[in-house]
């Protein structure tokens, strides 16, 4: 009995998930049926019961699917729920774009479900857990053939204190968690390819598992071609003619002697339980040491006390983002080497962190692809160590700190708060005089409307018409406010927005940002989450915008004399 | 008075597969004695023979809803005590609040992870018994 009950109970949990796995597609069949009639355009008491009846079916989905694996199904299962939510709520059919949008997302289930839940779903994580606590911390693994011989040497390599994982079939039954905890790995030249094998084997622990584990090549010939070979597949080590257990277990102790370990120092932020499990799942061995963060706030104590090389980041994380976690560390100088790779649960989700100039090489998407997520993290921190790259950042940074170094600021950077609006000027945001606003809008007739009313309040007004432009502008001047506009042609208006949340130098300049996408120019729940929530824009002003309101706006923010104090 | 060591736990939920993963997380990994029931009318019937030391229920379940199961256990004399955790897939303030309000211990988001749900449970019950 090597795992005893966590075993028995993970292969269960395992029967479990293939059964479920097996009875989605009926599932998402029965989805796709009950949605048909959804399309039809008909009113809302004509498709109030499909409605319904689909909303029930993604509930049910969204809450069984993450049990068993699945979790980017009950994401996706959530997203038809909250849409079918809303219409019921406001008692509208769905638009002809929301049905499309329900659509792909039912195909993008579809999608999901033909995958296997990820490597590092409970019962897979619960498995590898134990089997990597039941293994003996003195064992080899043996790549031998079956026969009497090696029998009689697994025998004596236990007798000698060794715990012996014997394979006899091929390579890919090496559990990587296993041999990576090994004292040695011995190929057998008998085995078909042995020479192959020992070199696969090489490739693998050397550069993906970081190990040194020592591999012994053992041969019946004991020649100069069988040792010359051995070397050339990268074995550590032979014994030959035939291999006798003593000398094998003398070569074992020798070698694991001078075993280096350095392992390879990744923190995981991710709030998720199952899948922080996942990602840890990835960095298994004694090739790394990781750590999970799962809130938020414990990250910088974490790298703090953890002499982290790479971040693993979801950008999903309830209740901040990834990217903005990622800011907080960029905003200390200690730690703006650490790289940070970022689970993206889509790509939508990339498109912020794009923007401030993150290679798309640091993107692993969601479900997560346990190889994928080792070797991206492998391969730039290989490179890292051996010097041949710095940080994904470090670029990004040293171009903003010689721009910041370039520029004077005249002014200490006014507190921005907390990204939801609430910005109350306090004792230490006493404006200086004359005040300075940036606006931003491709529309040049409009920004000299609002430059020409925020001036009859004694405000020195810089313009500008693009977000390149604002950007500059905001940079060098360092404005006490800017309003921008938010759809601009060339789509600066959202560029310029994260530039500025991403650069030290005007994170905190507070923005309104301008916006046509309104109801009837009144404010919506979604645009306050979108602007205020997620760009982290103090407030959002609707055009066609009304110039009086502008300047109460802006006078909310920093007290105006014209207007007295908001 | 309610009894301070919890194990026996009556589960209610009209998933197969969540009724499944849930008795194999709270039995083998749990140390608890489950029963299951796939309705709510199935569980008034079951929960003053079992006698459980809490009801799990799911929220949104065909017939009667969680809510409704939890509003007639409470009129009846011999269930009226039985503590209730919910278990739903909406997880926003107002509406744990709105459960809570219901007269339930606790509530658990789904999907749920079986490596941790025992452990969840006894903490919300730990909680229950102090009060």
């Amino acid at each position: 009995m090597l795992f005893g009950k966590s075993q028995s109970t993970a292969e269960k949990l395992r029967a479990l998930g293939a059964a479920y796995a097996a009875s989605l597609p009926g599932k998402l069949q029965e989805l796709e049926t009950l949605a048909r009639p959804l399309s039809s355009g008909g009113p809302f008491e004509e498709v109030q019961e499909s409605l319904e009846a689909v909303r029930i079916v993604a509930h049910k989905i969204a809450g069984t699917a993450g049990t068993f694996g699945y979790q980017s199904l009950t994401d996706h299962a959530r997203a038809i729920e909250k849409s079918l939510k809303l219409a019921i709520e406001a008692e509208q059919p769905l638009t002809a774009e929301q049905t499309a949008a329900i659509g792909l997302q039912i195909d993008a289930l579809k999608n999901l479900s033909a995958a296997k839940p990820a490597r590092g779903a409970h019962a897979d994580a619960l498995y590898e857990d134990t089997v990597a606590k039941a293994q003996p911390t003195g064992s080899v693994v043996l790549l031998a053939p079956s026969g009497g011989a090696t029998e009689l040497l697994v025998r004596q390599i236990e007798d000698a204190g060794y715990g012996v994982n014997w394979i006899s079939g091929h390579a890919d039954e090496v559990d990587g968690v296993v041999a990576g905890r090994a004292r040695a790995i011995l190929v057998h030249a008998a085995l078909a390819d042995g020479f192959k094998i020992c070199r696969a084997l090489n490739e693998v622990f050397r550069k993906e598992f970081r190990t040194s584990v020592p591999i012994i090549f053992l041969s019946d010939d004991g020649d100069f071609r069988a040792r010359l070979r051995a070397v050339r597949s990268g074995a550590t080590a032979f014994v030959g003619a035939p291999p006798q257990a003593s000398a094998v277990v003398r070569k074992i102790e020798e070698l694991s002697a001078s075993m280096v370990f350095a392992p390879y120092r990744i923190l995981i932020v991710e709030d998720d339980d199952m899948l922080a499990l996942q990602c840890a799942s990835a960095f298994e061995g004694p090739g790394y040491a990781t750590r999970i963060v799962k809130e938020p706030d414990e990250l910088l104590d974490r790298l703090q006390t953890f002499d982290t090389e790479l971040i693993v980041m979801d950008l999903s994380v309830a209740g901040t983002s990834g990217l903005d976690l990622a800011k907080v560390v960029w905003q200390h100088d200690e730690f703006r080497d650490i790289a940070i790779l970022f689970l993206s649960p889509g790509p939508e989700f990339n498109i912020e962190v794009l923007k401030i100039g993150v290679p798309d090489e640091f993107f692993v998407p969601r479900p997560i692809d346990i190889a994928a997520l080792r070797k991206a993290a492998v391969r730039y921190l290989a490179d890292l160590r051996s010097g041949r790259r710095s940080s994904n950042f470090i670029d990004l940074f040293r171009h903003l700190d010689r721009v910041a170094e370039a520029t004077t600021s005249k002014q200490t950077p006014r507190r921005k708060g907390d990204g939801r609006g609430s910005v109350a000027p306090g004792p230490d945001a006493t404006p200086q005089w004359p005040l300075k606003v940036l606006v931003v809008d491709d529309d040049r007739h409009l920004v000299d409307a609002m430059a020409i009313n925020l001036s009859a309040h004694g405000i020195e007004v810089l313009k500008a018409y693009s977000g390149e432009h604002g950007f500059r502008v905001a940079w060098e001047e360092h404005p006490d406010v800017i309003i921008t506009d938010y759809e601009m042609p060339d789509g600066s208006g959202d560029y310029l927005v994260g530039r500025l949340n991403a650069a030290d130098e005007t994170r905190e300049i507070p923005v309104i940002v301008l916006t046509a996408h309104t109801l009837d120019g009144r404010k919506d729940y979604a645009l306050e989450r979108e602007f205020v929530g997620r760009l982290g824009a103090v407030s959002y002003l609707a055009k066609p915008i009304s110039l009086d309101a502008l300047v109460a706006e802006v006078g909310r923010i920093v007290p105006l004399p014209s207007t007295g104090s908001p | 008075m309610t009894d301070s060591v919890l194990n026996r736990i009556l589960h209610v939920d009209d998933e197969p597969d969540i009724r499944e993963v849930a008795r194999l997380a709270l039995e083998e990994l749990g140390g608890f004695t489950i029963e299951s029931c796939a309705s709510g009318a199935q569980a008034l019937e079951q929960a003053p023979t079992f006698s459980p030391d809490v009801i799990l229920l799911d929220v949104m379940m065909p017939g009667m809803s969680g809510p409704d199961v939890l509003r007639a256990l409470h009129a009846l004399p011999e269930t009226a005590e039985i503590p209730v955790i919910f278990m739903t897939a909406k997880v926003q303030a107002q509406e744990i609040e709105a459960l809570t309000e219901l007269g339930a211990i606790g509530v658990i988001e789904k999907p749920f992870d079986p490596m941790t749900m025992s452990g969840q449970i006894k903490e919300i019950w730990d909680r229950h018994v102090v009060r």
